[in-house]
């Protein structure tokens, strides 16, 4: 039954996050020292895609408990993990190590080597882009694992991609080339220095296994280079 | 025996009385009203330092790109001849396809390029773009329009709705049926077809003038200025200018909608020269006003700061403080001068002193036991 999996699903990755809070779950550690920055106007990357996230890990006081699923296991164990905030002035990218067997577990980031975790929080939503991506940050990628609220009292509907339009006029997703694309949502209010735009792509119904989403934009009509994202689900029990 | 008329003396006297005992009642007014001026004085300054005044701002900057958000419950009328009108729909009304050879000036797929209807001569027709007007049911709902300079000398526009659905009107003055075409729109106004000037006035809910420094955008703010205003009645424009600041390359000026006792649109236009200078290449002016505590201006290379006068500023422009300061100093100013000439009038008199000052002399020469005296100048105080 399909359906009776889908309305499983977010219940899986909130038992998941229930259970890993309360059962202390794997941490992953940063691998070297810890690198965060605040200052204004950091040198945004070259990315479209700054950040990935489920819709209930959207503040910046769920930092300190970002749970993670690396499945499938990202190279030599390892994971990067950006926090940008939407001015600009908040960033940091780490390479974290994952526990020796975390056998497809689930893993929290161990962020407490943040000094700024007070300033983090005063991000609300829609104001910081959390993306966590497999392998070690200096490799390339255009793969995201999912990432959650441990605290989260909801189960997440979505994920949430927050992506830097480039002076884009229309942003879209599309889950596959026969599909229509849907409109993603203009960010309007406050500074929009990393990011302009945000797309709520519900979780495809019983998908198994890693799918790909094509973000696209048009300026003025013209479109500009589009970027896929491949999204790792959460495993299924 | 028969009451005597009053002398002139007597009613000189009386009137003298009166008038004594009026000064008399002034004075004992004055002296306790001077606790309460205070105290009104120091709620005041406490108001004001609380609830910060209001200030009109002013946007004056020539910038690559801007973008405003109509509320849709304003209509907004804006001509538009020479543009390329680009729709997802695949047909709108009677306007006729844009069909040329080569590339659509609309871009992708998704876009339908429609020329605008034209009059008999070749002559472009005044046609006028109709956004908003909608009912009150639309309240709250946003039309944003971003316009920006094309590269090739030209000016685009787009037009979204800002939640649900939103439609525009195209009006042409030939007598011919509004066209209904559905946002998203793009309008294009080819360099090359050399745009008639331009002019978008609007009322907006928030104005952004500028956009966000970043290595892939050339369009920016590139100059202009923002100043704060207070009204004036005393000035002929009804309005002082209070502070003015530069606005650099790159700057980006946010004016919002004001809710207070009533609510402040910010209203401005955007004018696009068709005859361009030569030095700096094609750009769209950007005039906007607003009221508001605090306009924040985005600079890159810091956070951005708050363009809001300081508190002295606030004080020094607040016209019920400053007209209570004025009748509080004024009336502190004269009990003090009053109290002063008194203390003069009861000092001894010059006579009074030189008489002291022989008696001394005399109590001097009668040896010391001669100095018991009390000395006129001390019962003159004495009477005081």
């Amino acid at each position: 039954m399909p359906h009776c999996k889908a309305l499983m699903f977010p219940f899986v990755l909130l038992s998941a996050a229930t259970a890993a809070a309360s059962a202390e779950p794997p941490v992953a550690r940063p691998d070297g020292e810890f690198f965060e920055a605040q200052q204004a106007d950091v040198a945004v990357s070259g990315s479209v895609i700054v950040g990935v996230a489920s819709t209930n890990a959207q503040e910046g006081a769920v930092v300190s408990r970002l749970l993670v699923t690396p499945a499938p296991a990202p190279p030599e164990g390892r994971l990067c993990l950006t926090v940008l905030s939407r001015d600009g002035v908040y960033y940091s990218r780490n390479t974290f190590a994952l526990p020796d067997d975390p056998a497809g577990s689930t893993v929290q980031f161990d962020y407490s080597h943040s000094k700024l975790l007070e300033t983090l929080r005063r991000y609300r939503e829609r104001e910081l882009a959390i993306r966590a991506t497999p392998g070690r940050c200096e490799g390339v990628t255009g793969a995201a694992y999912y990432v959650v609220d441990a605290a989260a009292s909801h189960a997440p509907s979505a994920v949430r991609v927050f992506v830097n339009s480039f002076g884009a006029t229309d942003v879209f997703y599309q889950r596959d080339p026969s599909a229509d694309a849907v409109a993603c949502a203009p960010i309007t209010e406050g500074r929009r220095t990393s990011f302009d735009y945000w797309c709520d792509i519900p979780w495809p119904t019983g998908a198994a296994g890693p799918f790909t989403v094509h973000i696209q934009r048009e300026r003025y009509g013209r479109e500009m280079p589009g970027v896929a994202l491949t999204l790792y689900p959460a495993p299924r029990p | 025996m028969p009451a005597r008329p009053p002398t002139i003396a007597s009613s000189w006297r009386r009137a003298a009385a009166g008038l004594h005992v009026a000064w008399a009642a002034l004075l004992w007014a004055s002296l306790r009203l001077v606790p309460w001026v205070i105290l009104v004085f120091l709620g005041l300054l406490l108001w004001n330092l609380l609830a910060p005044p209001r200030w009109h701002f002013s946007v004056d900057a020539r910038t690559a790109v801007a973008e405003v958000e109509l509320p849709r419950e304003f209509e907004t009328n804006w001509r538009i001849e020479g543009a390329i009108l680009c729709s997802r729909a695949a047909s709108l009304g009677t306007l006729p396809r844009h069909t040329v050879d080569g590339p659509s000036p609309c871009g992708s797929r998704r876009w339908f390029a429609y020329r605008l209807a034209e009059a008999a001569d070749g002559v472009a027709d005044e046609q006028v773009l109709v956004l908003g007007g909608d009912s009150g049911g639309r309240r709250g709902e946003t039309i944003a329009a971003t316009i920006e300079v094309r590269t090739d000398g030209g000016l685009q526009l787009s037009l979204r709705a800002g939640g649900g659905s939103a439609a525009a009107k195209l009006r042409g003055s030939a007598g011919a049926p509004d066209v209904a075409a559905a946002l998203p729109l793009n309008l294009v106004w080819q360099g090359e077809s050399r745009p008639r000037d331009l002019v978008f006035p609007f009322t907006a809910r928030r104005v952004r003038v500028g956009r966000d420094v970043t290595w892939a955008e050339s369009s920016a703010l590139r100059d202009g200025s923002l100043t704060v205003f207070t009204g004036s009645d005393e000035s002929v424009a009804k309005r002082v200018r209070v502070e003015e600041v530069a606005l650099m390359l790159g700057d980006q000026v946010r004016l919002e909608k004001l809710d207070d006792a009533e609510t402040y649109w910010p209203k401005g236009f955007f004018r696009f020269d068709r005859i361009q200078g030569a030095e700096h290449g094609p750009v769209l002016e950007a005039v906007a006003f607003g009221r508001a505590e605090r306009v924040r201006i985005e600079r890159f290379g810091d956070a951005g700061y708050d363009f809001e006068p300081g508190w002295w500023v606030g004080v020094q422009h607040d016209r019920r403080l400053v007209s209570w300061t004025g009748f509080m100093i004024g009336l502190l100013g004269l009990l003090g001068t009053y109290a002063g000439m008194r203390e003069l009038a009861a000092a001894p008199l010059l006579s009074e002193a030189f008489a002291g000052l022989a008696a001394a002399s005399a109590g001097d020469s009668d040896g010391p036991a001669g100095g018991a005296e009390p000395a006129p100048h001390d019962e003159g105080q004495g009477r005081a």
